[in-house]
């Protein structure tokens, strides 16, 4: 069995003079939450577009499930949400998903409602798709991509037009459907989503691949590590700890230090500023976001 | 793949039956059809008998008084001869070049029986899809179906529907084959459903109003009008298929519908008589669609094609062979297009 859901090979599309995707090739491992994060007009949707046989590659391949050659069957086995959900305006949301399912032969029309409970439209389940509302048409979407449980599930902004509730709720379940051997990819500008719902990420910016790999290593790769702390007098603390040798930087932040320094050695800080008088009232460990990196590796290759 | 597709053609009526538009469409199909039913009704009625009658008779002054006459002694063999041989040798001469002149007023003439018969079975069902799918008569019924076509196929790019459909494993070709049969089964429905309705207000229109002894009488002739019926149906599918292409080339429900009404008109209005202009573009006149649906439907020698009066040349197989062509020609464009363009998000209407 191939352990790759999605192969790409130098991938790329073109439109006239726009490169949109330029030379793209990720891997996407079964059973993972896969992140793709750009900024927008990076090559996200455009490069879900290909895999979904929506939009013919300009040059480059892809394999779906290790196959190339049955687009259509592989497209069965995948949920999927381009962009903003559409749907038949006249129709209700029940009715559109028992379309849908009908034509993809996904599934059985009794999971149609057991769906709709789950993504928490089945109040309005009879309702016309032109009355929902942005969160209730992402909802919808959603339901529609999970039908027939597929093995792939592609979202791309699922949680664009949802209010922070709705927002905590869909990123709970997209978490849940990462479980098990199904594969989620996810695409968002979204880094604090990124971080918090995927176990790896391909970072996209201007249709190129910045970067990939586990959130873990991407943050790690950084190299970074800070300490804030409080101390009982701040200015006398900087200048002892800029006398370690092993102290990287010691920055003043309003009322605390920012100290750049391994984590593992945050006692030997407060142990030296005792030395001196120096009592630490608060000392906490800056985490390393993936806003930090991508703002970082972004801004390396824009100015390379 | 053959019951895949017919598979996608029920979900296609799935949602096409739930809109409002087919059944405006019909509804306007079945209106202007009764109407015409019942404005020959009206007309048989209002002239006694005989729509003919309402032709002004030729009227010659002579020595001997005004001699008039009408169509109807025109069609009767001898009558026009029996009341000029009251007249001068002199005087018959200009009483024939006179109504040498008229004659060509006669030509929509009809007798009572005639004048009957389009209210009444069997010639009545054809009368009406004549009239709806005619160009002669304003071709209400293609202009309806090209717009149905158009914005079934169109409002998938507007509402951006197409992209989910293809992104569930549909399949473009499928998806594309089973909407272009969709709605032909549906054209084949309207039609029938005219004719239909158009029957059963047939038997109505005879035993109202009021005539004493008034009784259904089914005129013979029904083998034709079934022959009527199924060239009809042949007669839309290129319609379909110009449609069908000329909307995915636009992407767009409105201008889908804009484009297939501007081909019709060109094709109808515009080219013929500018290809009348030099004898060597005769050629191309006999391949425009619409001269050859006129016919394929309404030449030969049936009983329907004779009372309306519509048969033109009896070449129905050239007929026949250029609307093949034409359905042939924008299918596969349709397909070739289709099948080859990137399909993008919700256009709108």
């Amino acid at each position: 069995m191939n352990d790759y859901v999605i192969q790409t090979d130098r991938l790329t599309k073109r439109y006239g003079s726009i490169l949109a995707v330029d030379e793209l090739s990720i891997q996407v491992r079964r059973g993972h939450v896969y992140g793709l994060l750009g900024p927008n007009g990076s090559g996200k949707t455009t490069t879900m577009g290909m895999l979904l046989g929506l939009l013919k590659p300009t040059s480059g391949a892809f394999t779906l499930f290790g196959e190339s050659d049955n687009l259509e069957a592989s497209l069965r086995r995948i949920g999927a949400v381009i962009e903003t959900p559409t749907f038949y305006p006249y129709l209700s949301g029940r009715r559109n998903l028992a379309y849908f399912q009908g034509i993809s032969q996904r599934g059985t029309p009794d999971e149609i409602d057991r769906l709709l409970d789950q993504v928490g439209l089945a109040d309005r389940a009879g309702s016309k798709f032109n009355t929902y509302s942005m969160g209730m048409r992402q909802r919808l979407g959603l339901a529609y991509s999970l039908l027939g449980n597929p093995d792939l599930v592609i979202l791309d902004e699922p949680t664009n037009g949802l209010d922070p509730e709705g927002m905590i709720e869909v990123r709970e379940l997209i978490r849940s459907l990462g479980d098990g051997n199904r594969t989620v990819l996810l695409s968002s500008h979204l880094l604090n989503e990124v971080e918090q719902v995927c176990d790896s990420v391909t970072i996209l910016s201007k249709g190129k691949l910045i970067a990939q790999g586990s959130v873990a290593e991407l943050i790690h790769s950084v190299g970074r590590e800070q300490v804030r702390m409080k101390t009982t007098d701040n200015a006398k603390a900087q200048t002892i700890l800029q006398t370690l040798d092993w102290v990287e930087e010691v920055t003043a932040d309003e009322d605390s230090l920012i100290v750049t320094a391994p984590l593992e050695r945050t006692a030997e800080l407060s142990a030296a500023l005792g030395r001196e008088e120096i009592y630490v009232v608060e000392t906490a460990p800056i985490q390393i976001s993936l806003e930090d990196y991508f703002l970082q590796v972004t801004g390396d290759k824009e100015e390379a | 793949m053959v019951a895949h597709v017919l598979g996608l053609v029920r979900w296609e009526w799935f949602k096409i039956r739930r809109r409002w538009l087919p059944w405006i469409l019909l509804a306007i199909a079945i209106l202007i059809s009764q109407t015409i039913l019942w404005g020959f009704y009206a007309a048989f009625h209002l002239t006694d008998g005989s729509i003919g009658s309402l032709i002004p008779s030729y009227e010659y002054a002579s020595n001997q008084g005004v001699i008039e006459v009408t169509c109807e002694e025109l069609l009767q063999g001898g009558v026009v001869e029996q009341k000029a041989s009251v007249l001068s040798p002199q005087e018959q001469d200009a009483f024939f070049a006179g109504l040498q002149g008229w004659t060509p007023d006669c030509e929509g003439y009809t007798t009572a029986d005639e004048s009957r018969s389009f209210f009444t079975l069997p010639i009545s069902a054809a009368l009406s899809l004549y009239m709806l799918f005619s160009f002669e008569t304003g071709a209400f019924g293609i202009i309806l179906l090209l717009i149905l076509v158009a914005s079934a196929m169109g409002s998938e790019y507007g509402w951006g529907t197409l992209r989910t459909s293809i992104v569930s494993g549909t399949g473009r070709a499928q998806f594309l084959a089973s909407k272009m049969l969709a709605l032909v089964f549906i054209g084949v429905g309207a039609i029938l459903v005219i004719v239909l309705i158009t029957s059963l207000t047939s038997l109505l229109a005879q035993i109202i109003p009021p005539a004493e002894n008034a009784s259904i009488v089914l005129s013979e002739g029904w083998d034709d009008a079934f022959v009527f019926i199924g060239k009809t149906i042949y007669a839309i599918l290129p319609f379909v298929a110009i449609a069908t292409f000329l909307t995915i080339l636009t992407q767009s429900s409105a201008a889908g519908i804009g484009l297939s009404l501007g081909y019709l008109i060109v094709e109808w209005l515009v080219l013929p008589p500018i290809l009348r202009i030099n004898d060597s573009f005769e050629r191309i006149n006999e391949g425009l669609l619409n001269l050859n649906v006129i016919e394929w439907m309404f030449a030969g020698n049936t009983q329907a094609a004779e009372t309306l009066d519509v048969a033109r040349t009896p070449d129905t197989l050239q007929g026949f062979l250029v609307i093949l062509a034409y359905i042939a020609v924008f299918t596969a464009a349709a397909f070739w297009l289709f099948l080859r363009r990137d399909i993008t998000g919700a256009k709108g209407a």
